[in-house]
């Protein structure tokens, strides 16, 4: 097996809860990311899903470099991330980029279109000379199927969908290696999401790109996603290739999550298990002691308020969980 | 035959005015009953809110124009009603939730305090007894220590279990028609969850009719006796849950179905692609001619572009807006026969 291009391990964030104006004390921290590590190999999607607030956006804000991390490391082709300094870092700016779920906010309203997805070059001028950035700019608009001659035209001139394949072509400007992509489709119809969906893989086929995905739509996610981290209250709770996570799910919270999603089929009403977490996320300032899944596990036993569980494969199962009684589900055959 | 609980005919509403007039809803019908859940399917700007604000008498007109149909509520044409009426059967015999229950809360109060208000002004109930009440209600719909989160803001709830007020809230009444917008589509989908089988059991055990606007495909699938789907202000196809997803008429929803990534799937094979609708909904100040959907439909042919497809009864119950429904019903969707599930 390849190496990772991008190697996670034991990444802390956490966000100091202030009290006072004049003197500002610190009274605890928000535990938003505390503890992930990942591996994110050439040209794979790696699916991170969880509910909101679990830490998905800190996560990628942080290995974006766009804020410090509290601890923990991180390396690029074996390069220290976090360790990245000036011209380094300007480089390294090239093969790593993001792209953002809001498809109304991410894009500066002031600015055409040619403007937004041209400015990397500026940032990087090495890449395209000043005399060609119009032809690569349409080249990208035409890869991202948006029409090359709206150039000159304003993000409030294109639909929700249209923005969102603006937001990817600047993305791919610079040819990166890795797309960080924070709830790319959220915010788009369902229609106009397949259409998102496909345009990343097929982009994904013809650059070679690896993809970070995060979403809390686990339809999204499995259809996308090569393997999948899911997420609990800022630690990674189980991760597997998608066929282990979605059919073989072992952590309570995974189960749980994925008896909740509604399939869109009549004829299996009443015949999944509906596992029904009680209540809601406990705070990350206040996180539970233990297993942090405790508060809503439905086999939750002593022992869970007192060990914290390892991310481990245990005797039943064939891949990571943190759960002291991690088993596989039971699945039965419909027609 | 009774007349059904709520019946909206032939419903059209106009925004703004001259060459800027959207034709927002070009015809809308459907109709619920008694105890019954009608979804109504559609992706966003296909005018499932404004439908539902005009049922409820709460269109802002200006800039709205209702300029055709009718709205009938157990038979009694609501449109031309006296506007005391109209506030008389809001709350009493209709009520209706959002997506946003932050923002349909007031801040300032506590939430017992604004359910008790109905008790008080409506029903003329002491400040004590209404409140006692208030706390009823929390309990029905399950909040945990309902006697202590009554003295709480909304603020301090979540965002669960503000839906939760909210539903709390409407329900104070007692109507006999819910109309529940986009209730879960803010919310984490094990949140969802609770919420959906909430409002499904309230339902029941009330034989409350129930209106729930989403464009989740999925939750449709889960509570819905009945769907209805809109397309660019018009019902574009409606029939009873299991004959939508097994026989659907309308390539729009055949196009909807086939665009949704599925939890449950690798039917199509993981990661093989999905097969998006081309395009985008039209602007509703230049709504195609013919059939609305036919700059978007890959069955396309002359006669769409000049005939505009009436909805139509293709099968009992089950009725869609396409000159070849009848065609298309008949072929089923395309999809796996079985699958593995979850079960215990
Ligand atoms: N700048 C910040 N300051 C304080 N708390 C923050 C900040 N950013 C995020 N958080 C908190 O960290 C937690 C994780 O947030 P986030 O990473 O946005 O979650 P997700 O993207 O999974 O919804 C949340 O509780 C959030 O309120
Ligand atoms: N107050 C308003 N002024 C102008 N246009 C409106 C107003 N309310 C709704 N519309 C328009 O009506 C159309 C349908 O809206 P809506 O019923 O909210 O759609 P949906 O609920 O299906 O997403 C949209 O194109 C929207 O822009
Ligand atoms: S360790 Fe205990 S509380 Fe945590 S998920 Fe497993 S059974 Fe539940
Ligand atoms: S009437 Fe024609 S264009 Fe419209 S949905 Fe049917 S086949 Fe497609
Ligand atoms: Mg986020
Ligand atoms: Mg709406």
């Amino acid at each position: 097996m390849s190496e990772p291009v991008l190697a996670v391990r034991d990444l802390v964030k956490h966000f100091p809860v202030t009290r006072g104006v004049v003197f500002r004390r610190t009274v605890g921290q928000v535990r938003a990311v505390d503890g992930v590590s990942l591996d994110l190999y050439p040209g794979e999607t790696l699916g991170v899903v969880g509910e909101s607030g679990c830490g998905k956006s800190t996560l990628a804000q942080v290995l974006m470099r766009l804020t410090p991390p509290t601890s923990g490391t991180a390396t690029f082709e074996g390069e220290d991330l976090f360790a990245k300094r000036g011209a380094a870092l300007t480089a390294w700016r090239r093969d790593m980029q993001i792209v953002l779920q809001d498809p109304y906010t991410s894009l500066n309203p002031r600015k055409t279109v040619g403007d937004i997805v041209g400015e990397p070059f500026d940032i990087h001028p090495e890449v395209a000379p000043k005399s060609d950035r119009q032809r690569r700019v349409q080249e990208l608009l035409e890869v991202v199927g948006l029409n090359p001659e709206h150039i000159r035209r304003y993000p409030h001139q294109f639909s929700g969908g249209q923005r969102q394949r603006i937001g990817i072509a600047r993305a791919l400007a610079l040819r990166p290696k890795v797309i960080v992509c924070d709830e790319p489709v959220s915010a788009l119809d369902v229609s106009i999401q397949a259409q998102v969906l496909n345009l990343l893989s097929d982009l994904q086929r013809e650059f070679g790109l690896a993809y970070l995905f995060i979403a809390h739509d686990l339809g999204v996610v499995r259809h996308l996603c090569d393997r999948v981290a899911v997420m609990y209250l800022g630690s990674i709770v189980e991760t597997g290739t998608a066929e282990e996570i979605y059919t073989r799910a072992s952590h309570p919270y995974t189960q749980a999550l994925l008896s909740s999603v509604p399939v869109p089929d009549p004829s299996l009403r009443g015949r999944r298990e509906a596992v029904r977490l009680e209540g809601d996320v406990p705070s990350p300032a206040d996180p539970p002691s233990g297993c942090r899944f405790r508060t809503r596990c439905p086999k939750a036993a002593p022992v869970c308020a007192e060990d914290p569980p390892a991310l481990e494969v245990r005797p039943s199962t064939d891949h990571p969980a943190a759960c002291h009684f991690a088993e596989p589900p039971h699945l039965v055959r419909v027609e | 035959m009774a007349a059904p609980l709520l019946e909206v005919d032939d419903l059209r509403v106009e925004f703004g005015t001259g060459p800027e007039t959207a034709s927002v809803l070009n015809g809308v019908s459907y109709h619920v009953d008694e105890g019954e859940t009608l979804a109504v399917l559609g992706e966003s700007g296909s005018g499932k809110s404004v439908t539902a604000q005009t049922v409820m008498g709460i269109l802002d007109t200006p800039p709205g124009r209702i300029t055709g149909g009718a709205v009938r509520f157990r038979g009694e044409e609501l449109l031309g009603a006296a506007p005391e009426r109209r506030r008389l059967l809001r709350g009493e015999s209709m009520a209706m939730i959002f997506q946003d229950a932050l923002s349909a809360l007031n801040p300032v109060y506590t939430v017992g305090f604004q359910i008790a208000e109905q008790f008080r002004f409506r029903r003329g109930m002491s400040r004590r007894d209404a409140m006692a009440r208030a706390v009823e209600m929390l309990d029905l719909v399950r909040i945990p220590s309902a006697a202590q989160r009554v003295k709480e803001y909304p603020h301090q709830f979540s965002g669960g279990m503000r839906q939760r007020a909210m539903i709390a809230m409407s329900l104070a009444l007692d109507p006999e028609l819910l109309i529940a917008d986009e209730p879960t589509t803010a919310l984490d989908v094990t949140v969802q969850a609770q919420i959906m089988e909430l409002l499904d059991e309230l339902r029941r055990e009330r034989g409350m009719g129930l209106i729930l606007i989403t464009h989740d495909l999925g939750v449709v699938a889960e509570v819905a006796d009945r769907i209805a789907v809109m397309y660019a202000g018009r019902i574009v196809e409606q029939t009873d849950a299991a004959s939508l997803y097994a026989h659907p008429a309308h390539p729009y929803t055949r196009g909807l179905m086939d665009s949704v990534p599925r939890v449950d799937d690798l039917g199509r094979g993981a990661g093989a692609p999905l097969r998006p609708i081309p395009g985008l909904p039209p602007s509703l100040s230049a709504i195609p001619n013919g059939c609305p959907f036919h700059p978007r439909c890959a069955y396309a042919v002359d006669v769409c572009t000049d005939e505009v497809p009436p909805l139509r009864e293709i099968g009992a119950g089950h009725r869609a807006a396409c000159h070849f429904a009848e065609r298309f019903a008949a072929e089923g969707p395309d999809r796996p026969a079985t699958q593995e599930v979850i079960s215990r």
